[in-house]
């Protein structure tokens, strides 16, 4: 009796250990394939998104804006490296499902995109729009994209601004009969207790206790739509490509003189060149600008123009 | 005699379990196999269908994008417009370019006027140099990868001309090439 009992005992503990063994092992292997599924499918979309964003990128288009819809309620997170060579933004998307934010941690970087967004815009549907960055010649198009959950409220805009912002047709930007409204992130040109400051004078865009410095409205808009960290890294990699561009319009000034039409402004690009060499923060792009319009009003009257 | 018999029988079923789990554990990971090849081809497939796209995309932005375009340099702005000065300029700082495009390997080729010796690509004299400029036909702006999918697409390629001391806008048919 004791023998049949062992024996039917060792069988049994063995069959459950194993078959144990077997179905950790399964529920694990299918854990882990749905895991990179998911991952698979956030970098499919990240670099969907980076795809999207190029369709938007043209050179002659003032100011355009797409609409993009996720399939689930999403975070597009925005990393920006400005160290090594023209730095780089990486694009990666977290993921609400089952009641929780679901990290990839794949991040698809561009070497060749300038996105200006918060750390992180989070929704479903996120609208993006370009406007081309001339420092005096074109730099890059630098694309914006918020959540169509966050609601922007310009309020004293310049006339040319505000027709630009109806044009774009963006839903969540408005220019008119939206001041009351609290839920709106309210950005004032005019008055200076609001979420957003914009100082047209002191060219600068402050919000709660930071400050950032633009030039032009490409990146006026830039500072209203980003955080400060990823604005000011944007600024150096966009001060990075203008040094390479500044090299390329020396070589070719040299090339167009060679057939003997001078340009007149090889001297102040070199000085351009090595003004750009030792910008550290955005606060520096006012000295940068001295220059910038002196190359503008040199290069418009050259016999012939370099851009 | 029993002892003896039922011990065998014993090992006979632990033989049988071995065998069995043996057996199962195989058939789990050549399933497990599978599964992983299935997903890594879809993987693959979409990486490529998803290069395609956005090569597509990238060559006719990298026609108008300020290290290839002619911008206000020849009149108005023209679109699909490539300053051969500039292009030239920027081959020879190439390097720092390399990983800026996500293309391996970008290349101008004049369509026309055409040189028919330089149908051939291994002539040398074809290929744009410091020396030749800008009597060249192919002007190899980076050349990393010689293998690989092309996207190219049709562009006007600028350049200052002059003639008896006056200058002009000398545009020529081009094809711009990249391969990925």
């Amino acid at each position: 009796m004791k023998k049949g009992f062992l024996d039917i005992s060792f069988s049994w503990i063995f069959a459950i250990l194993i078959g144990g063994i077997i179905l950790f092992a399964a529920i694990y292997g299918v854990g882990k394939v749905s895991r990179i599924q998911e991952t698979k499918v956030s970098a499919e979309t990240a670099t969907d998104i980076g795809g999207l964003l190029s369709s938007l990128e043209t050179s002659i288009e003032s100011a355009k804006s797409i609409y993009l819809k996720l399939p689930v309620e999403s975070r597009i997170r925005n990393k920006c490296d400005s160290y090594e060579g023209f730095g780089r933004v990486g694009i990666s998307i977290d993921e609400y499902i089952k009641n929780q934010w679901a990290s990839s941690g794949i991040n698809v970087y561009f070497e060749n995109k300038y996105l200006f967004s918060s750390d992180y815009e989070e929704g479903r549907g996120f609208y993006a729009f370009t406007k081309p960055f001339e420092f005096p010649f074109k730099v890059a198009n630098l694309i914006y994209l918020t959540s169509e959950d966050e609601e922007y409220c310009f309020v004293g805009t310049p006339l040319k601004m505000q027709k630009e912002i109806d044009e774009l047709n963006q839903p969540n930007l408005f220019t008119e009969n939206c001041e009351k409204n609290t839920s709106m992130i309210q950005v004032c040109f005019t008055k200076t207790n609001c979420d957003i400051v914009v100082g047209l004078t002191g060219k600068y865009v402050r919000k709660g206790t930071e400050q950032v410095y633009f030039d032009g409205d490409a990146l006026m808009y830039a500072a209203i739509f980003s955080d400060k960290d990823i604005y000011e890294c944007e600024v150096l990699r966009l001060m990075q490509r203008t040094k390479e561009l500044t090299k390329i319009y020396e070589d070719k000034a040299l090339r167009v003189k060679e057939v003997g039409c001078n340009s007149d402004v090889l001297t102040d690009l070199n000085l351009f060149e090595s003004e750009i060499g030792v910008l550290n923060s955005s606060k520096d792009l006012a000295q940068l600008k001295l220059t910038s319009d002196t190359l503008k009003n040199g290069n418009d009257h050259a016999k012939c123009k370099l851009w | 005699m029993r002892n003896v018999n039922s011990g065998k029988k014993g090992q006979v079923k632990i033989q049988q379990m071995a065998f069995m789990i043996v057996t199962l554990t195989i058939f789990f990971i050549l399933v497990g196999l599978f599964a992983l090849s299935y997903s890594y081809s879809g993987l693959k497939s979409s990486k490529a269908a998803l290069d395609e796209k956005n090569a597509m995309l990238l060559v006719s932005k990298l026609a108008n994008s300020p290290e290839f375009s002619c911008e206000g340099s020849f009149g108005n702005e023209k679109v699909s417009c490539v300053d051969f000065d500039k292009v030239m300029s920027l081959k020879s700082s190439s390097s720092k370019y390399e990983t800026f495009w996500d293309f391996k390997d970008i290349e101008i080729r004049k369509i026309y006027p055409s040189t028919n010796d330089c149908d051939n690509e291994k002539n040398i004299k074809c290929v744009c140099t410091e020396q030749n400029y800008p009597n060249c036909q192919i002007l190899k702006v980076l050349s990393g990868n010689s293998t690989g999918n092309d996207v190219s697409t049709f562009v006007s390629l600028c350049r200052k001309e002059s003639f008896h001391g006056t200058f002009y806008d000398k545009c020529e048919l081009a094809k711009l090439i990249v391969r990925f």
